[in-house]
């Protein structure tokens, strides 16, 4: 893989020329040859994708949808992985269940940051209806309150009925000294699975908690 | 590119070919740098062995760097990570590969001088950790300033809470609030004294592994009783009055201080703060109040300082809950 400097004979060119191809990559213009073909001549294409392909479209389909919080709780200057790569190496590694050669997420085991500040303990979530959720933490007393009080909570939401991310719309306060916090949501997602996550960051954005799987529930 | 340490004579740091050389610790050391693909079975077993102890050291880091500030170290350069990792890789690791597992019993998290806690003594009651030990004054180097360091380990979560100066040796026992959890876990408790000036510590106690267990005893009344209803009504009370105080809050000092929580059939949980002025004892609610004489929003506190039922203003408020 070569990098492209200012000023090159090639220019802004974007795309594939002769056996190369130049594109993008971490704000790096970069030129890479072909990818080789994945077939032997004369092989037959399989139906079916190969068990690794499996498992990373599971997981990269799902993660795709969170990566502005991935880049949040996965910040770090010295990780060889970007965020969301770390993210999917983890979920491949650990949070996937297989029943013959079918692939499922298992969500309790599903991360979405990993540091050194405390957790959100003993969570609970609950539907009050009307589309309304609210979702509690508690604080422990060797917490040092007046440093970690303003973290901001981060909460991720995926609805599996519909297998996307689910917005918060007008996001409520969330830092960990309010011990809690409500949200409505999208009327489009009554009646649907939804499972959640969360984590504290920093106000700064330098340190994050590991992440705690809230459950589960059907909105209301 | 290298580049030469100490003069052109010196030692070339930086990468070389396949070969990195930097400082570490003071030490100038020299690694290859490459992909390794394969490892053997007891390379997989030492890495094994690493992982478990170093999982279990990193939530109690700051509990180290107590622990073993003023231990012997082999070398100048070894940090207290390292001498903590090099005690508890090879003692406190049971079973054989690939079946390996944490001793707890066996876990060293300070070395030191001071006599350990004697007789001491864990019990889990209601939703609180209560440690018990014998002061021993009349042992070589106890004093009646050092201070019980405790950590309480969760090892299904892989984390920590930790008390570096809790109770002094004469208090004899200390009182470890814990949240509420909701599933059944696993505890694991180890103690040691540390010294007033935090110079020097008691090797490690290992208190024994406790289970928190929602369906045993921990679970709080489902119902407040008539006597608790009744001091329930009162904290309304203050509560209604601190939104009507809130010019006079400002101006007072103020010690924010949790009173008490009360499990309700739903789940739901209430958290007071109570503050006192030189006039009056205001409460205030966090989250969501019970009853609809409560729904009046308040603004929290800006701090939230400290936990539990020891404030004498409001025995008889807590006494119901215990």
């Amino acid at each position: 893989m070569g990098i492209i400097r200012k000023n090159s004979a090639l220019g802004n060119i974007r795309g594939g020329v002769g056996g190369i191809v130049l594109k993008g990559w971490r704000k790096l213009q970069v030129v890479s040859s072909r990818p080789a073909k994945s077939l032997k001549k004369g092989e037959k294409k399989s139906e079916e994708l190969s068990p690794q392909s499996k498992r990373l479209t599971l997981v990269t389909k799902l993660l795709s949808q969170f990566t502005t919080e991935l880049k949040v709780g996965f910040y770090s200057k010295n990780s060889d992985l970007p965020a969301f790569q770390t993210a999917v190496q983890f979920a491949v590694n650990h949070a996937l269940t297989e029943i013959d050669s079918v692939y499922a997420v298992d969500y309790e085991k599903l991360i979405f940051s990993k540091g050194r500040l405390d957790i959100p303990w003993s969570t609970s979530l609950m539907a009050l209806g009307e589309g309304i959720v609210r979702l509690t933490w508690e604080v422990p007393p060797t917490s040092k309150i007046k440093l970690t009080g303003n973290d901001k909570a981060q909460v991720i939401i995926y609805s599996k009925t519909h297998d996307r991310k689910v917005g918060i719309p007008r996001r409520p306060p969330s830092e960990r000294r309010l011990l809690g916090m409500e949200m409505r949501l999208s009327n489009y997602y009554l009646g649907d699975e939804l499972h959640f996550w969360m984590f504290f960051a920093k106000p700064d954005g330098t340190d994050v908690s590991d992440t705690e799987y809230l459950g589960s529930l059907t909105l209301n | 590119m290298a580049k030469y340490y100490r003069g052109p004579d010196g030692v070339s740091l930086g990468r070389i070919g396949n070969k990195v050389t930097y400082i570490r610790l003071g030490k100038i050391v020299t690694r290859t740098i490459g992909v390794v693909t394969s490892w053997s079975p007891l390379q997989k077993e030492v890495q094994m062995r690493m992982k478990l102890v170093g999982e279990f050291l990193k939530p109690v880091k700051d509990v180290l760097e107590i622990g073993f500030k003023n231990a012997e170290k082999p070398d100048q350069t070894w940090s207290n990570h390292n001498l903590a990792v090099s005690l508890n890789t090879p003692q406190a690791i049971k079973g054989t590969y690939p079946n390996l597992e944490l001793d707890y019993s066996k876990l060293v998290l300070s070395k030191g001088t001071i006599p350990q806690p004697k007789n001491l003594k864990t019990e889990l009651n209601n939703d609180a950790i209560k440690f018990s030990w014998d002061a021993d004054l009349q042992a070589d180097d106890a004093d009646a300033d050092d201070q019980l360091m405790c950590v309480v380990y969760f090892p299904e979560k892989n984390q920590a809470f930790k008390v570096i100066s809790g109770a002094k040796r004469t208090a004899r026992e200390l009182l470890f609030k814990l949240p509420t959890f909701k599933k059944k876990l696993k505890i694991e408790t180890f103690v040691c004294f540390v010294s007033d000036d935090h110079k020097n510590v008691s090797d490690t106690v290992y208190g024994g592994q406790l289970i928190w267990d929602n369906n045993s005893n921990h679970e709080l009344p489902a119902k407040p009783s008539t006597v608790a209803t009744t001091a329930i009504n009162q904290i309304a009370e203050f509560a209604i009055a601190a939104t009507t105080a809130t010019q006079s809050r400002e101006k007072a000092r103020h010690e924010p201080r949790l009173l008490f929580w009360e499990r309700e059939p739903q789940k739901e949980f209430l958290k007071f703060v109570t503050y006192k002025t030189k006039e009056k004892v205001f409460t205030e609610t966090i989250g969501n109040l019970l009853s609809a004489q409560w729904a009046q929003e308040i603004q929290p506190v800006d701090t939230l300082l400290e936990f539990g039922f020891n404030d004498p203003i409001f025995d008889r408020m807590a006494t119901p809950w215990e």
